[in-house]
């Protein structure tokens, strides 16, 4: 499976028209799912637009790409009424999948980037620090920590990591993710510059829409 | 009640420096932030001649949205990130430890 997730930043009066232009690929480019939602208000470099689609192979990523809607209807659009769009491309990496019919759930994305200095066993640690937090937050009913393919429109330096969840609901973010020691005692101290284990960008992208279906929980 | 433990591993001769830096720059900046800075230790007790003396520096965070509030705090005003690069070559390590009362496991605001 390949996953690509895009993020639009765009003036709110574009919002509706663009949104639409980006669902109307369904009827266009054989994606196993396209999620099109408006990224929440607390989400920081994240645009106002969040895409997530899911393809059986990169065949069919690429072919999505080539297709004549996407190149001469959908980045026509996108040109003219985005100020920016920002998208990463992935192969599932490490996923825990606890809630397979998830539905009207919260996404979250993080993208990140890991010092491409830091010692390859730290990265590995670090890796599974975050990929174990859903077995001691319940609210993250599924995840997957992915390694990034291709990154287009990052202005900093290049994302190398998705860390994805899928809640209930937006308080499992908010209060039971954010509030959890496991998080801030032990996980965080791979982005915080003042602990000397730190090999995370501060420049991230920490992103949250609503969701329909589970795409963690699809199967390639 | 959340604490953070910087153990900081000094080189010889500089603890006098690192310790006015503490109380000039850095304690200042995390007590304004929310963290003052609850007590502080050398150990040995003593500043060793030829080896590193380890100056432990206690901070207390009454709960979770104060340990974020000087989290965020701390990265994007510069004074923080001012300390740590003016100590960083007076030290031959450091680390960090983000604690609760054992008691307190896993039940904390």
């Amino acid at each position: 499976m390949i996953r690509v997730t895009g993020f639009v930043h765009l003036e709110p009066d574009a919002l509706e028209d663009v949104a639409a232009a980006v669902e109307r690929m369904r009827d266009h480019v054989d994606a196993l799912a396209l999620e099109v939602s408006p990224t929440k208000s607390m989400a920081h470099g994240a645009g106002q637009l969040m895409v997530l689609a899911a393809f059986t192979d990169a065949e069919a990523c690429d072919a999505a790409a080539a297709h004549p809607y996407v190149t001469d209807v959908l980045r026509p659009i996108l040109d003219q009424r985005a100020s920016h769009v920002e998208v990463v491309r992935y192969s599932p990496g490490r996923r825990d999948v606890r809630a397979r019919e998830l539905a009207q759930g919260i996404q979250r994305t993080l993208l990140l980037h890991v010092d491409e200095h830091a010692d390859a066993a730290d990265v590995a640690r670090f890796e599974r620090n975050l990929a174990a937090m859903p077995r001691y937050i319940d609210a993250i009913r599924n995840s997957a920590l992915s390694r990034v393919d291709d990154v287009w429109g990052c202005t900093g330096r290049p994302w190398t990591h998705v860390w994805e969840q899928e809640f209930t609901s937006l308080g499992g973010l908010t209060d039971d993710y954010m509030n959890h020691p496991y998080h801030w005692s032990w996980v965080d101290t791979w982005f915080d510059p003042q602990a000397p284990n730190h090999l995370v960008d501060t420049t991230l992208v920490h992103a949250m829409c609503d969701l329909d279906q589970s795409l963690l929980a699809l199967d390639a | 009640m959340i604490h953070v433990l910087d153990e900081l591993r000094v080189l010889p001769g500089y603890l006098g420096d690192v310790r006015g830096l503490v109380r000039d720059t850095y304690e200042p900046a995390l007590t304004e932030l929310g963290m003052p800075l609850e007590r502080s230790w050398i150990a040995p007790a003593v500043e060793l001649f030829d080896e590193p003396t380890d100056l432990l520096l206690l901070w207390t965070a009454a709960n979770t949205p104060a340990f974020w509030q000087t989290r965020r705090g701390a990265m994007t005003g510069a004074r923080v990130a001012e300390f740590w690069d003016a100590v960083s070559p007076m030290l031959a390590g450091r680390n960090r430890r983000i604690m609760v009362d054992a008691a307190q496991a896993g039940d904390v605001p």
